[in-house]
């Protein structure tokens, strides 16, 4: 006997969006059977889990606020990985765009600043400066892979530990808050310089409404413009592309500079929209959990979207779990690793059928 | 179905190999239909059939690669089931490929002891090369390494790997394909001798007159199904052909009467180094082309044809814009992009990857090399509309068969896909083509097709570089022919003025004058 | 119709019920660590400290945690048991501060503790210990022990807590060994075994004999002990990880702190608090003196005993700084805790500079 993955002849559309959806339901029930060898029922899992975060508004809101960082980060990687480009440092633009967006807060502090202008300038200049720190900082992998043939992998992840030491200095150091006993913490921003709440009371900041901006912008660039044919043509068949006339080095620099910039807005939205100050560690490993999101959402922004907010949906059905089932923390990283790899076991089983052969030929 | 010729002899005789009701499926696609072979000892069958008949299926089940879906393959009476190449060289089967697998930085004798067993000691591989290449006639000299050795030699090495297993059916895949006329002709009398020593041998070609000359059976596929098997011998190259494509194929007819306008393109003196160890660089090319002019450019693979293609078409930039003129412009320095506004239109050898993104809809490959055009995009945006009307106009002119209203490239026949590619650009009405192997891997119906709208857009009055590797084609629509051979190009000659042997001995690198002065 | 409206409002207040009952029963009690509960010293010690509380109060009250709970993504954690009935809510690390904070404003009903901050609100306490009396005990013990003269010390990041710790080990080192030299490696985690044994490493290669760690695994003082040197625990006992090198360790003992919070809260009498106990209060514990010889466990001893009757403070005055200058306030007998709280200078004989 052996066991063959054969090519299919065709792919089809319907399958590429069902697969997914199939990989999510095989992965609860795997989850399910985990739950239940934990001796807890797999049902209340399951409602506490996906159901009741859906149908609460607090939770609905949590849910858009977690996801939020996840899906910017995730759209601009998408332009990376569509034209094979492996941006691993999104958690570094992430951060230097928190700390450079949040500078412009600590410099226009109590009001400081403010005389002419007034205030109404720093939430945008925040902004703008975040996602433009982001993209210098993306820019520096590209570059040296454009100039020199330097792997972009290697730089890229390792300009992530520059970035979290340059933002923990800063803290410990030049920006702390002389009145914090030492510690190492930034003042809380001043309310002109957090971003506005979508919702009085919540927690739903301005950021959530630009992730979505985003993302809707992000696919209509790839599927409609010039540019975002160029993206998919160098990713799928490079040689074809500099047929077509495009230049590898503009692009790779392009699609860096908008992961960057995208990573850099999301770390400043997440510093002024939901931590309201600079600590030594402003993110959770969000640039990494976002390359997932990239692939979940197979690289299309629509489908980062929706990736995001499953994501989002795991960590907040895990801590409900743990609060209200007393199921352990783990459970959610291995539901989590569960779903992905249905996800990737989906892909497969989409492109190859599996045939098994028997000794019948013989 | 036509009868089998078998001579009373191989009546008598057990087949060595007898294939019997083999069917393989991918999917709902049948590539082998219930086919029944039998190759016997001494014989050389050449299997033919056009692209996408089913032949490379078929050789490999042979081979061990693939397993049938039905049927049996008997081994001298005997049913074996063949689960690698491994099973299959054990039992006597030799396959030499069209692509050569070897090691350009290892010796002659490293790269043929990779294939030997384990327990072989390197001591003795340089010897048995020698004696087996001694036996049949051919040199090889073991230590040289392979990157020095042309591609005749590096054949040798396939060819000799396999007769160190001793097989009793060797099987060759397109072998001349990357052959001077004289390799080929080597060639040829290595066959012969391996015929009579009884082996047998199962050669699969496009060219009909080979296989008229060497072959003693043969079998052509169409659509996965045994059409015919026949002694090519006693059949025209015109009748074969019409087995393999199941209707008369069209002869290729040039305008009875060219009229050449003015000098479209101009080359002067272009040099361009080698992009990597294994490239060639391009020394002082020349040629001049008019309007309505056909300008043929032969060369044994390898010979800096993808390098010329790359510099006439702006994928490699030349330094000095000077070096290449389009309708008078200097355009050496500028990239494709540029050079397609200037009226120019290019069609590479490789049509999966680089003419077309085997991924992308068959609209989407319009965008790939008409995106600077106006109506293609504005405003930076692609109109895909405007695409599927320019791809369904390609679709209906060129009579590309395809499934689907809008398929993936990859999905389309080698054939289909040249037609497309083709047809995206002499639908534009380019002033200058530089196409490369316009026709190679397509079957005869589309290369008929291809080579005839390649005629009529010079008789519009474009002036065209056809690069190719087959003498055939570029002595059917050239009109005049020069020859590539080790990053030089030699002056181009009236193709009615041109023989055969004094273009194959420019392609072996061997001065024409001298040859004609004796 | 109306059969499914009853059957339907029967349901509702049957879970109604349900779980009104056990909020009306019972206390709801939520704790939030910053680590794993098997890292088996910080959030490891704040966990016992809650077993212990749920054992000693019994039916009275229901408690939940929270583990791994980023500290730049705990907002919502805390609020998700505040939302979920948890009356009373412990956030154990620093860095929860703020967010316990602005949820203690939209929950004005719920009580909040937050370990180790300043911040403090009418329903949010503070609490920590005084670890550093600790450090001075097994400074003591250091300086007697060591043959070599130089100890070793894994620090995790330069905040007030860690720096008035070095300051206090150093002066205990000092009242027994004037020569002692202490050489200080910054490892940039509260937890990573692989970077804090590292750290080890690099400082047994530079001669110490006895490595002293402010982080939270066990993976220094497993060093000392692969080495065959000397080592003390941080947290929690690490006996069982190094039985031959631990001298003692320092214990963060937060049982009595919970249970009395709890109880507080029980009977209503619950305020806003800002506690900082030691060893006096059983807060901090010293761990078995172990392999020391009988006169240098009784000095230990004895000196914890002192500690804990407040007959010594380890930064009695004179404190000089590097400078020689004394941070004394004048007449006082000891630093305020203020001056200790906000740390961030060495005493006078550390070679070394506070990371800034």
């Amino acid at each position: 006997m052996r066991i063959d993955l054969e090519p299919r002849a065709g792919r089809s559309r319907i399958a590429e969006w069902v697969a997914p959806v199939g990989a999510l339901i095989a992965a609860m029930l795997i989850g399910g059977l985990l739950v239940a060898a934990l001796g807890k029922s797999p049902v209340q899992a399951f409602f506490v889990y996906f159901v009741d975060p859906l149908t609460e508004a607090w939770s609905l809101q949590e849910l858009a606020v977690k996801a939020t960082p996840l899906v910017m980060i995730a759209v601009g990687l998408s332009f990376c990985f569509r034209a094979n480009l492996w941006n691993i440092g999104a958690e570094g633009q992430f951060i230097i765009g928190g700390a450079m967006g949040g500078w412009i807060a600590l410099l226009t502090h109590d009001g400081v600043g403010q005389s002419v202008l007034g205030s109404w300038w720093i939430v945008p200049a925040m902004l703008a400066f975040g996602a433009f720190c982001g993209l210098l900082y993306a820019l520096i992998p590209a570059l040296l892979r454009v100039w020199l043939g330097v792997s972009e992998i290697l730089t890229s992840l390792m300009l992530v530990y520059i970035a979290q030491l340059f933002l923990d200095y800063m803290v410990r150091g030049p920006w702390r808050d002389p009145k914090g006993f030492n510690f190492p913490v930034t003042v809380n921003f001043d309310p002109v310089a957090t971003l506005p709440m979508l919702a009085p009371g919540g927690r739903l900041h301005a950021g959530v409404a630009l992730a979505l901006i985003v993302a809707l912008a992000a696919a209509l660039v790839m599927a409609r413009s010039l540019f975002g044919y160029e993206v998919r043509l160098v990713g799928s068949a490079p040689r074809a592309a500099r047929f077509a006339g495009f230049s590898e080095s503009k692009l790779t620099l392009a699609v860096f500079a908008i992961s960057g910039a995208l990573a850099g807005l999301a770390g400043i939205c997440e510093v002024a929209g939901q931590i309201g100050q600079l600590q030594p560690s402003i993110s959770p490993g969000y640039g990494f959990t976002a390359i997932i999101v990239a692939f979940l959402g197979r690289l299309s922004p629509i489908g980062i979207l929706v990736a995001g907010l499953v994501l989002a949906l795991t960590y907040i059905g895990g801590e409900s779990a743990q609060v209200t089932m007393k199921l352990p923390f783990y459970l959610t990283g291995a539901f989590q690793g569960l779903l992905l790899m249905c996800v990737l076991a989906a892909d497969v089983f989409t492109r190859y059928r599996l045939v098994i052969q028997t000794g019948r030929r013989a | 179905m036509i009868e089998a010729p078998v001579s009373k002899d191989q009546a008598a005789a057990e087949p060595l190999v007898r294939i019997r009701g083999v069917t393989k499926r991918f999917g709902s696609f049948t590539a082998n239909d219930n086919i029944d072979l039998d190759l016997f000892a001494g014989e050389n069958h050449a299997l033919l059939g056009e692209n996408g008949a089913g032949k490379s299926t078929l050789v490999k089940m042979i081979y061990g690669l693939i397993a049938p879906t039905e049927g049996t393959i008997l081994w001298r009476g005997a049913a074996v089931a063949l689960k690698n190449p491994e099973e299959a060289r054990a039992l006597g089967i030799g396959m030499v490929f069209q692509h050569f697998s070897l090691f350009d930085n290892l010796t002659v004798a490293e790269n043929v002891a990779l294939s030997l067993p384990r327990t072989e000691s390197l001591k003795t591989v340089p010897d048995r090369i020698s004696d087996i290449a001694s036996r049949y006639g051919f040199a090889l000299e073991p230590d040289r390494p392979v990157w020095t050795l042309s591609a005749g030699q590096r054949q040798r090495i396939e060819i000799v790997r396999c007769l160190l297993q001793d097989p009793h059916l060797l099987i060759l895949d397109e072998p001349t394909s990357v052959l001077t006329p004289q390799e080929a002709e080597a060639l040829f009398g290595v066959l012969d001798r391996l015929r009579g020593e009884g082996r047998a041998l199962l050669y699969i070609s496009h060219k009909l007159d080979e296989v008229k000359r060497i072959c003693d059976r043969a079998t052509v596929l169409r659509h996965g199904k045994v059409v015919a098997t026949c002694n090519p011998r006693e059949e025209s190259a015109r009748s074969l052909a019409a087995l393999m494509v199941g209707s008369q194929v069209k002869d290729v007819k040039a305008a009875a009467d060219r009229t050449y306008g003015g000098e479209r393109i101009r080359v002067d003196g272009l040099n361009l180094p080698a992009g990597d160890m294994h490239g060639v660089s391009l020394q002082s090319i020349s040629m001049s082309v008019r309007g309505g002019e056909v300008l043929g450019v032969a060369g044994i693979a390898g010979n800096g044809q993808s390098e010329l293609f790359a510099a006439l078409s702006g994928e490699a930039a030349a330094r000095d814009a000077n070096a290449i003129r389009f309708d008078g412009g200097a355009v050496g320095a500028d990239g494709v992009t540029q050079r397609r506004r200037r009226n120019a239109a290019f069609v590479p050898e490789e049509r999966n990857g680089h003419a077309a993104a085997p991924d992308f809809s068959l609209s989407e490959n319009v965008v790939l090399s008409r995106h600077a055009e106006s109506g293609v995009t504005r405003s930076g945006f692609v109109d895909y509309g405007r695409a599927q009307n320019l791809a369904g106009s390609i679709i209906s002119s060129y009579d590309v068969r395809k499934a689907g209203p809008d398929p993936a490239a990859r999905t389309l026949s080698g054939g289909n896909l040249q037609k497309f590619v083709v047809g995206r650009e002499i639908l534009r009405e380019p002033g200058v083509l530089i196409i490369d192997q316009p026709t190679w891997g397509v079957d005869a119906a589309a290369a008929a097709a291809i080579r005839q709208a390649i005629l009529d857009l010079a008789a519009r009055g474009a002036a065209v570089v056809v690069i190719s590797q087959d003498l055939d084609e570029l002595f059917e629509i050239s009109d005049r022919i020069a020859v590539i051979h080790m990053g030089r190009l030699s002056e181009a000659k009236p193709a009615g003025a041109v023989t055969r042997e004094e273009i194959g001995l420019l392609m072996a690198g061997t001065a024409s004058g001298d040859a004609r002065a004796h | 119709m109306q059969k499914i409206a009853s059957i339907a409002s029967t349901i509702t207040l049957a879970l109604a019920l349900s779980t009104g009952a056990l909020a009306a029963d019972k206390l709801k009690i939520g704790f939030v660590y910053v680590g794993p509960v098997g890292d088996f010293g910080y959030s490891y010690q704040h966990d016992q400290g809650r077993l212990a509380m749920q054992k000693a109060l019994g039916d009275k009250v229901e408690t939940t945690f929270l583990e791994n709970v980023p500290e730049n993504d705990s907002e919502r954690s805390i609020e998700q048991l505040a939302r979920t009935g948890h009356k009373l809510i412990f956030t154990t690390s620093f860095g929860y501060m703020d967010p316990t904070l602005k949820v203690a404003k939209k929950y004005p009903d719920v009580m909040f503790e937050h370990a180790t901050g300043y911040k403090r609100d009418k329903n949010v306490a503070t609490y920590s210990a005084r670890f550093h009396e600790g450090r001075y005990v097994i400074g003591q013990i250091a300086g007697k022990m060591t043959k070599s003269n130089t100890i070793g010390y894994v620090a995790a990041f330069p905040i007030p807590e860690v720096v008035s710790g070095i300051n206090s080990f150093y002066l205990g080192a000092l009242s027994t060994n004037p020569n002692v030299k202490l050489k200080i490696v910054w490892a940039n985690t509260w937890f990573d075994p692989g970077k804090e044994a590292d750290a080890a490493k690099a400082l047994l290669a530079q001669g110490a004999d006895i490595i002293s760690q402010h982080t939270d695994s066990a993976a220094p003082l497993q060093e000392a002990e692969k080495a065959g040197k000397l080592g003390f625990g941080q947290a929690s006992n690490m006996e069982r990880f190094a039985p031959k090198a631990q001298l003692s360790a320092i214990i963060d003992d937060w049982s009595g702190y919970y249970t009395a919070r709890a109880q507080l809260a029980l009977d209503g009498k619950w305020t806003s608090t800002d506690t900082w106990d030691g060893i006096g209060k059983k807060m901090v514990i010293m761990a078995p003196f172990k392999n020391m010889p009988d006169d240098v466990k009784a000095m230990a001893e004895k000196t914890t005993a002192a500690i804990g009757s407040g007959a010594l403070n380890p930064f009695k005055c004179p404190v000089l700084d590097q400078a020689g200058k004394d941070q004394c306030k004048a007449g006082a007998a000891a630093l305020e805790d203020g001056q200790v709280l906000s740390m961030n200078w060495y005493v006078k004989g550390i070679d070394d500079k506070v990371p800034q």
